[in-house]
């Protein structure tokens, strides 16, 4: 049974051979003189004005893209529903108002909870935490376990 | 076109999402003083849940329903209780970390743990496959969020961690989930059981879907080597957080466990045996060896959660109803003991979550002798010295192991057993032996004490009368489909 | 033996309440261990008054066992099962048959007199509730230890009864003497206890089973000669232990450490006689062996004379009824290693009236003197403690075995049924025991009670308050009454107890009319002869003593024993484990387990680098035990 997966592993494998293959080949083959110039950054031209760690992205983004998530799959379940309504008659309207109303609910709280006000309001208490620990290097995430 | 729904065993689920609902709700629209209205409907939801779980123990119906989604059997129903009661036992101490700290706290707290009961609840009971990831995922993201809660860095590095770490664990899970279709085409847990009876020749697929749901659940139960995060989680987490997922997680993990493995890979239990004999010697040993080095107490009680999975997958390695029995009764014990010495780590002093350390142990007896003659009792227990639960739990694993021909991993059970008493024994020394240093003073809450006295009650129940649960636990065992 | 043809009573509602009686002491022994502070005197009277209940609810359960038929007086209470693991259960039964129904009797009875004295004689003590707890405790498992349907429940009477008296016995732990007294007691008791475990091992091993029934009614058919002497010398042993014979009796007289309720308690209701009741309720698998009865004999005979003499040269009023209580103690095994299993009943019961009768007496006295324990600082107590010297001396006058007193029918039948079984040198040595009885007792009575006062603290002597009086009182009237129970051989006791224990053995010898009468004249003539040396004052006792060294001397020391076993045992032991713990120990084993701990603590250390706190290096780990879990199962198959 296993053995007709053998191609797939085969072409993993190759494939693999390949990658490394060719890294490992063109490091054994190339010239190797570098200069000031040619180990300096040359995306733009510029060297990078601070680490990119530091760059934070407001926990808004995140709330939004789950809100996206939630009415997405609402509307994907909303479409076979309304395909079929008329076979599934009354349980299926039954069932349908079930699933909106937790959506609602969900709905409800984050509303509530001001998730949906993007401009001014206040902070909740965890973005007012982050935001008074913002400032100042941060230092490596992770208690070094006792 | 209405199916046939026969929703009586899923009532229990039910209540508890409806009672999150309203908690979440009343959560979102409420103002003022809020927590003795949440502790109110969780209670009632967790109450009114026991009472419709306990109905289902003489249940008549089908072995599944729903679609053979949920198992009617006494597994589903034992488990549950369990889980409920560490979910009761859980509030009682959530509700006091939240008086003790109002400005620390979530109202959130109550619906996500009803959630996560939910979850649990849910997968001690799911016959598919499908509803046991469900169910996992569930439960897991209810804990993710339960161990971040507070908010503090400690709490949210835990709750990232456990969540990459179980992400992680979670797709091998579902990649087993995908194996297991691919060999027996369904995933249904009984039809899987039909198809794998009787084959011969090749099963290699099944093997390796065997070894992924394995590693998946294994996870979940912190077996080592998938052990790596309880120790950082454990003691991250808000203490009765901690208390509540260290109980009701292996709970809900082991009883899908067994159903998974004792029903639907039971034609290949010669085979997953080994695995699962491997992963609790790899248990039994790392967690009690490393207990020993800890100096924080949350920390030491995951090392010895990770020896208890060892344990408890000693048992399951009989793989018949002598071992499911064993296990299940090792379930509740352990149970009670964990929850119970979480608890007592919580009100140990009033400082909670900054005084975990074993130094806050010295000379306890001086100071609150009833929470250090508890804590002996859980401790003593967790050892497995009788006359406690502890013990009869032990002995139960181990005897069905060496049953099922595991001599040697019963008796790596019992060094390990040996070597972690000292481990117990230490905080046993420090709290009678040695005069307190500083002035701390224990928390005198009364709702952390109603805990403790539930657990040192089961555990000494348990410990002097076992043969009172002995017939529930065996006809528990007996798995229906 | 015919104990195992007994049918099994239907549960009536009286039956039915059986649990109750172990229940109550226990519950108390609880409500006194929590709140007994809080309590305060009310701890007492609540002790007092659940051993009380007890005792009722056992008059009535007994009276209801009694009414039916002699082959039916049995009754098994099954409360649930305690342990099932596969074929062999163990359920928390209580058996009431003819035998526990007089152990209950008896400690219930007994017990709740001695804890209406001890709210008198504790009064004022900071640990009062405490004290009652225990003593609350000890009862109850004593009571669970006669009640006990199976050899495990039997076990944990045992050693709740064990645990107890040590608990008990250094209740003054302030003192040293005490605290060590404790620690003889339960180290002593400890290796009769770990004999008697070896033998529930053998039985279980043997018969697959615990229960009374199927191990006492198949003992004869299913165990070899061999394997039946095995298992009863082990269960002898943790008779001896817990009975104190010769050679575990050494805790005995220093057990007199604790308050005198508690000596009072352990002497005559509870603790000793679980020795002799381990005996008798065994009795088939003695009777299996061809030796371990005549075992038995020897054991009691030796401790009986060696007891006595001890108690004739003692100082300390207490432990003059210590070696009392092994003396009788050694009475009663002897008439079970004369299979008068009755007799050795009916000795129990009659000394546990007049030994706590006596006991509580000393208490009494000892109470009214301010402490002074020491016999030659009293006398002449008769007038100034009229309740307490009258009650004791009736007790005196039972344990002497002064016609028609308790000890002179118990004493008598004993000896008779050794007339009449053909065992001349047990009658006569028998005899000579009775007759020492008599002296020590006497003795005691003489320099106590009569004479002139020979210390302030004696004429100062004040009479106890009510409370401790009037159980006096009570145990004087039980232990004047007592011999009515069973007046011959035959008697009443012994027709009840007939279905569990068997007929009392009889044969041809000396008349019993002759044997009472000279039995009676020996308790008299040993008495009267005490008087006239210690109390008539025409006698110079200590000249006389002096005269006689260095017997008295050797005699107050029991016979150097202690003495042996200090320099024989202790001391071996000692150096033994010191030389363990200095040279094998620290370079040996220590090395060793510094070895492994040293092992475990760098294994530990390895894993506590692994676990860095990073989440990259937990999922790499993750990795490889999935990797190497997917490889065991590629290896598999």
């Amino acid at each position: 049974m296993l053995s007709e997966y053998l191609p797939i592993a085969i072409l993993a494998a190759l494939a693999l051979l390949f990658a490394v293959g060719s890294l490992v080949a063109s490091g054994l083959l190339r010239p190797h003189r570098p200069t000031p110039v040619k180990l300096s950054a040359y995306e733009c031209g510029n060297d990078p004005v601070r680490l990119p760690r530091g760059e934070r992205f407001s926990i808004r983004f995140y709330v939004v893209a789950m809100l996206f998530i939630i009415f997405d799959i609402e509307t994907i379940f909303l479409f076979p529903w309304a395909v079929a309504a008329r076979e599934l008659a009354l349980f299926g309207l039954i069932e349908i108002a079930v699933f909106i109303a937790l959506v609602f609910v969900a709905y409800v709280y984050v509303w509530k909870k001001g998730g949906l006000d993007w401009a001014g309001g206040s902070l909740t208490p965890i973005e007012a935490e982050a935001a008074s620990e913002a400032p100042g290097p941060r230092e490596e995430v992770g208690i070094r376990a006792g | 076109m209405t199916p046939d729904l026969d929703l009586v065993p899923f009532v229990p689920e039910l209540v508890l999402v409806a009672a999150a609902i309203v908690g979440l709700l009343y959560e979102a629209l409420a103002r003022g003083p809020r927590y003795p209205v949440h502790l109110a409907v969780a209670l009632a939801g967790i109450v009114v849940a026991s009472g419709a779980t306990l109905a289902l123990w003489r249940y008549g119906g089908d072995p599944t329903v729903l679609a053979g989604a949920i198992a009617t059997d006494r597994l589903a129903v034992l488990a549950r209780l369990t889980v409920l009661g560490a979910a009761f036992c859980g509030l009682l101490l959530g509700t006091h970390a939240i008086e003790r700290d109002p400005a620390a706290a979530r109202g959130e707290f109550f619906p996500l743990l009803l959630f996560a009961t939910t979850g649990m609840t849910l997968i001690v009971a799911a016959a598919d496959l499908i509803v046991v990831f469900l169910a996992l995922e569930v439960l897991s993201l209810s804990l993710y969020v339960l161990t971040g809660l507070p908010g503090r860095r400690a709490a949210s590095e835990a709750s990232l961690k456990y969540f990459l770490l179980g992400a992680f664990s979670s797709a091998f899970f579902l990649y087993g989930v995908a194996m297991v279709y691919g060999a027996t085409g369904t995933t249904r847990i009984p039809e899987i059981a039909n198809a794998l009876v009787g084959r011969t020749g090749e099963q290699g697929l099944a093997l390796l879907a065997a070894a992924l749901l394995l590693i998946g659940l294994g996870f979940k139960v912190s077996a080592a080597p998938f052990h790596m995060w309880t120790p950082d989680v454990y003691q991250g987490a808000p203490t009765s957080v901690t208390a509540f997922m260290s109980a009701a997680t292996k709970v809900a993990a082991f009883a899908a466990l067994i159903r998974v493995f004792d029903v639907g890979l039971q034609a290949l239990r010669w085979d997953w045996t080994p695995l699962v004999a491997a992963l609790a010697a790899v248990s039994v040993v790392l967690g009690s060896v490393l207990a020993i080095a800890q100096a924080d107490v949350k920390r030491m009680l995951a090392y010895s959660s990770v020896a208890h999975a060892g344990f408890i997958l000693t048992g399951l390695t009989a793989s018949n109803a002598d071992g499911i029995g064993a296990s299940l009764f090792y379930l509740i014990a352990y149970s009670a003991m964990t929850i119970g010495s979480f608890a007592v780590v919580g009100v140990t002093t009033t400082r909670g979550e900054d005084r975990t350390d074993l130094d806050a142990y010295r000379g306890l007896y001086r100071r609150d002798p009833h929470l250090a003659a508890a804590m002996a009792l859980f401790l003593v227990s967790l050892a497995g010295v009788p006359p406690t639960a502890g013990f009869i739990a032990k002995v139960g694993v181990f005897g069905a192991a060496i049953g099922a021909g595991y001599v040697w991993l019963a008796l790596l059970g019992v060094l390990a057993s040996v070597a972690a008493a000292y481990v117990y024994l230490r905080v046993i020394v420090l709290m009678f032996m040695v005069e307190p240093e500083e002035a701390l003073v224990s928390d005198p809450a009364p709702l952390p004490r109603i805990a403790i006295a539930i657990g040192a009650a089961i555990v000494l129940v348990l410990g002097l009368f076992p043969g009172l649960v002995t017939d529930l636990v065996r006809s528990a065992a007996v798995l229906r489909w | 033996m015919v104990g195992a043809e007994l049918t099994s009573a239907a549960v009536t509602p009286t039956l039915g309440l059986l649990w109750l009686v172990p229940a109550l002491p226990l519950a108390a022994a609880a409500v006194n261990l929590f709140w007994g502070r809080r309590l305060k005197r009310a701890a007492g009277w609540l002790a007092s008054a659940a051993v009380g209940a007890a005792f009722v609810l056992s008059a009535l359960v007994v009276a209801e066992l009694f009414r039916l038929p002699a082959q039916e007086r049995l009754f098994v209470q099954h409360l649930f099962d305690w342990i099932r693991v596969g074929a062999f259960r163990v359920g928390a039964d209580l058996r009431l048959d003819a035998l526990s129904a007089t152990m209950i009797l008896v400690v219930t009875g007994v017990g709740t007199l001695i804890h209406v004295y001890a709210v008198g004689y504790m009064e004022g003590d900071p640990r009062f509730g405490r004290f009652f707890a225990y003593l609350n405790l000890f009862v109850g498992a004593m009571l669970l230890l006669v009640l006990g349907g199976n050899y495990l429940l039997l076990y944990v009477g045992w050693e709740g009864v064990g645990l107890c008296s040590y608990l008990l016995i250094g209740f003054w732990f302030e003192e040293v003497a005490n605290a060590n007294a404790a620690k003889k007691a339960f180290v002593t008791t400890r290796i009769g206890d770990t004999a008697m475990l070896v033998g529930l091992a053998f039985i279980v091993w043997r018969f697959g089973t615990l229960d009374f029934d199927p191990v006492l009614g198949r003992a004869g058919a299913t165990l070899t000669e061999g394997a039946a002497t095995a298992i009863a010398l082990l269960l002898l042993g943790g008779a001896i232990g817990k009975s104190a014979q010769v050679p575990l009796h050494v805790w005995l007289p220093d057990a007199m450490a604790g308050p005198t309720p508690v000596s009072a308690l352990i002497h005559a209701a509870t603790m000793v006689t679980a020795g002799v009741y381990l005996v008798v309720r065994s009795a088939p698998i003695f009777e299996a062996s061809p030796v371990a009865l005549p075992i038995v004999l020897v054991v009691g005979l030796v401790t009986m004379l060696y007891a006595g003499t001890s108690a004739l040269a003692q100082t300390d009023i207490k432990r003059v009824l210590a070696y009392s209580t092994i003396s009788q103690l050694g009475y009663m095994f002897m008439a079970a290693g004369m299979r008068a299993y009755a007799a050795a009943m009916f000795l129990l019961v009659a000394h546990a009236f007049y030994k706590a009768l006596l006991f509580l007496g000393a208490g009494s006295v000892i109470h009214g003197m301010h402490g002074e324990q020491d016999l030659r600082a009293m006398g002449g107590l008769l007038r100034r403690m009229p309740v307490t010297s009258a009650t004791t001396l009736v007790g005196v006058a039972a344990l002497a075995g002064v016609p028609p007193l308790a000890a002179f029918f118990a004493k008598d039948q004993i000896l008779e049924i050794a007339n009449h079984t053909g065992r001349p040198l047990v009658w006569a040595l028998g005899s000579l025991g009775a007759l020492v009885s008599a002296l020590y007792v006497g003795r005691l009575a003489a320099l106590a009670f009569l004479g002139r006062a020979r210390s302030r603290a004696a004429e100062r002597a004040h009479e106890s308050p009510p409370t401790m009086a009037l159980p006096l009182v009570a145990l004087a009237v039980g232990a004047a009454a007592a011999g009515a129970l069973n007046v011959v051989p035959e008697g009443r006791l012994a027709h009840l107890l007939e279905p569990v224990v068997g007929a009392v053995p009889h044969g041809e010898g000396i008349p019993a009319w002759a044997l009472s009468t000279l039995g009676g004249l020996i308790a008299v003539v040993g008495l009267a002869a005490t008087w006239v040396v210690y109390a008539s004052g025409r006698v110079d006792h200590e000249m006389l003593a002096a005269r006689l060294e260095p017997i008295p001397r050797m005699l107050g020391a029991g016979w150097y024993v202690d003495a042996a076993y200090e320099r024989f045992v202790q001391a071996p032991t000692l150096a033994a484990a010191r030389f363990i713990a200095g040279v094998l120990d620290a370079r040996g084993v220590d090395g060793l387990v510094h070895a492994i701990a040293g092992g475990v603590v760098g294994i530990a250390r390895i894993g506590r680098r692994i676990q860095t706190g990073f989440v990259r290096s937990y999922a790499l780990v993750f990795l490889f035990g999935a990797i190497a879990l997917l490889v065991l199962v590629g290896a598999r198959s």
